[in-house]
């Protein structure tokens, strides 16, 4: 018998599940609030890069602007930018635009507790998500190398996709680095070193987060795949309102389809969410039913909204006497693990250092900006950065009372529900973690003989669009709100899926983990409804 | 395409100048209007010189016709933005790059090869 499954979310975590479901042979209807998009994402790059135009907003966005009333996310806390401007809405979400980064999480990622003495632990072992990391890679088409980087995971297969080279400048600086014993390596990216899965060969345009030819993966290669089974039905701009239950199992999900005022249900066995973060436990909060469900879904302890980490990105760069030539090589190139795992109890969290072979996009987007008179005056002005490199510390948080997502009590939708407020700020830990960060970037600076090397203040961090947490998973419903298949506790049919399940967020970018679970999660919704 | 010419400096230019233009101009019924009436000042100003057609000028002559129109506060207000400033803005992320020394610049095809060799551009 076809069972149908509901997912909430055509991001790249509700695509891997659609995807997966549907080859299970199973029906799916995946619901997005907003609209789908061209792919491969030519037009985009159109748009944002071959006929960018730095003065005015592009004639016809893409994806196409939002209605209002759609999106009204408030915040408070001190970070720098605009959260709700960091959740891309349109079919693939923020995987359209993406750099594609995706190293696999250390066996040590999911025991800070136990190791480091600080957060929580995961209710998963890196030894239980291992064979799915090896499906994700290949799903995602993972260029990379297991070899050369003496601080990965243990893998059981090698990468699909041989390592994108390091540059000839990469090389040199690698070589100075070794000297001084910092080890630097190739980059793990969904971006494909050769053609694979249907995909196009990389041919380094660059500009990878709006690749114009589908070499970096974007979620709609998946999806367009899974709608050819005739298994799913995509709804675009469609508002996902509640979670119906009967008894404690899950019913139906209420949705708006074409942003509209009519109200709809599909009926379902099983709702998955996975819309991010933020508003994944806004639709657990406002799918509040009777018993112990009256504060909202899972949240009988309160626990939907807590426990929010940004992946904190703080960026620098050095400059130096010789010309170094960056942005020859697609922005992923080299970075460093060395640092991501320090052991024994600390307060203070790891990092990984990015040493991309990078053009500062600012500095060009910065001296744009001005008024010049020649194209020669302007070349004279760029020629600084030829001799700059950037440094990038990603670096780990822990959950804390000034990190958390609540319903607004003040903001609301055009349908009367609150929209969802942020509250984030830095904590100590997160204070001596910069520190590390800093001393750290003076340490590269010295081995590389640069002659000065600047990281942005602590003040100026970015979560690289990675909000994680607010519905983590757990064995117990006192401090956890799923499982470890995303399965809400108490009530059976109902789950969540992605980054906000997180316990903690790493030092590493989280998409591949999330794409592992996701598959993880599809097989488990798979042979439950199988079984049932 | 002529006063883009004179205002980056590069000769010949490539085609991406003109499909900028020509993008603007279809997606923006504003600048469609904008660069004809660009067209029809640099043709009266070259007319009133004695040349028959700003394209046709001699560098130094499109080059003072441009000074004008970017010195005088009214034409200015109108050009200097969505006409000179967006053409050195496509010269920064274009021309720009080969005159630093890089043979080619981001968002081109740039192959998987000649960024592991030694570069071999400008000095230092």
């Amino acid at each position: 018998m076809t069972r149908r499954v509901a997912i909430v979310g055509a991001g790249i975590v509700g695509t891997t599940l659609a995807y997966h479901l549907v080859q299970a042979g199973h029906r799916v209807d995946i619901f997005e609030n907003g609209p789908d998009i061209p792919y491969p994402h030519a037009p985009q790059f159109a748009n944002e890069v071959l006929y960018a135009n730095r003065f005015a907003a592009p004639a016809q966005a893409i994806p196409e602007p939002l209605p209002s009333g759609v999106k009204g996310l408030t915040q408070s806390g001190d970070y720098p930018g605009k959260i709700d401007d960091e959740r891309s809405m349109c079919v693939g979400g923020q995987a359209t635009r993406w750099w594609g980064i995706t190293p696999r999480l250390l066996p040590e990622s999911f025991r800070p507790k136990t190791l480091h003495g600080y957060g929580d632990d995961w209710p998963i072992t890196y030894g239980e998500l291992e064979p799915y990391y090896c499906q994700a890679e290949h799903y995602l088409g993972i260029s990379g190398s297991g070899d050369d980087n003496p601080f990965g995971p243990p893998r059981s297969q090698p990468y699909p996709l041989p390592p994108f080279a390091l540059s000839h400048t990469d090389m040199e600086l690698a070589a100075k680095l070794s000297a001084c014993g910092l080890r630097v390596h190739t980059t793990p990216q969904a971006r494909t070193r050769h053609a694979y899965g249907g995909r196009p060969a990389c041919q380094n345009v660059g500009k990878c987060a709006t690749c114009p030819v589908g070499a970096r993966y974007s979620p709609n290669h998946h999806l367009a795949l899974a709608m050819r089974t005739g298994l799913l039905t995509l709804h675009t701009n469609a508002v996902a309102r509640r979670i119906v239950l009967k008894g404690n199992r899950v019913r139906a999900l209420v949705y708006h389809p074409d942003h509209g005022a009519v109200a709809k249900e599909c009926v379902a066995d099983v709702v998955i969410v996975a819309a991010g973060a933020i508003e994944s436990a806004r639709l657990l909060l406002l799918s509040s039913a009777s018993g112990i469900h009256r504060n909202g879904l899972g949240n009988d302890s309160g626990q939907v909204g807590r426990n929010l980490g940004f992946h904190h990105v703080w960026r620098g760069h050095m400059d130096f006497k010789q010309v170094v030539m960056a942005g020859r090589a697609g922005p992923p190139t080299m970075l460093s693990h060395q640092f991501i795992e320090p052991a024994g109890p600390r307060a203070y969290g790891g990092v990984s250092v990015e040493l991309f072979d990078y053009f500062s996009d600012a500095h060009i987007e910065s001296l744009a900006r001005r008024h010049w008179r020649s194209g020669a005056q302007m070349v004279e002005a760029l020629r600084p950065a030829l001799h700059c490199r950037s440094i990038t510390f990603n670096a780990e948080t822990q959950p804390g009372p000034g990190k958390y997502a609540a319903l607004s009590k003040k903001s609301t939708d055009r349908f009367g529900d609150p929209f969802m407020h942020v509250h984030y700020e830095l904590d100590a830990f997160d204070h001596e973690t910069y520190h590390v960060s800093s001393r750290l970037a003076e340490r590269f600076a010295l081995a590389l003989e640069a002659d000065s090397v600047e990281l942005d203040p602590v003040s100026n961090y970015w979560s690289a669009h990675h909000h994680l947490g607010t519905c983590r998973m757990g064995s117990s419903p006192r401090d956890s709100v799923v499982d470890s298949f995303g399965a809400v506790h108490s009530t059976p049919g109902v789950y969540v899926c992605g980054g906000s399940t997180f316990v903690t967020a790493t030092a590493l970018q989280p998409t591949l983990t999330m794409v592992a679970m996701a598959i993880r999660s599809a097989r488990h919704v798979s042979e439950m409804l199988r079984t049932s | 395409m002529a006063a883009a010419e004179a205002v980056t400096g590069v000769r010949p230019l490539r085609g991406h100048y003109e499909a900028y233009y020509r993008h603007q101009a279809a997606h923006r019924l504003a600048y469609r209007d904008l660069y004809r009436r660009f067209a029809k000042v640099v043709q009266d100003m070259a007319s009133a010189r004695g040349h028959g057609d700003f394209t046709i000028c001699d560098l130094p002559t499109r080059l003072e016709i441009i000074e004008v129109i970017r010195d005088d506060p009214a034409t200015a207000q109108e050009f200097e933005i969505p006409v000179f400033q967006e053409t050195l803005a496509t010269y920064a992320r274009t021309d720009a790059w080969l005159a630093l020394g890089y043979v080619s610049w981001e968002g081109s095809a740039r192959g998987l090869e000649v960024y592991r060799q030694p570069f071999a551009g400008s000095t230092p």
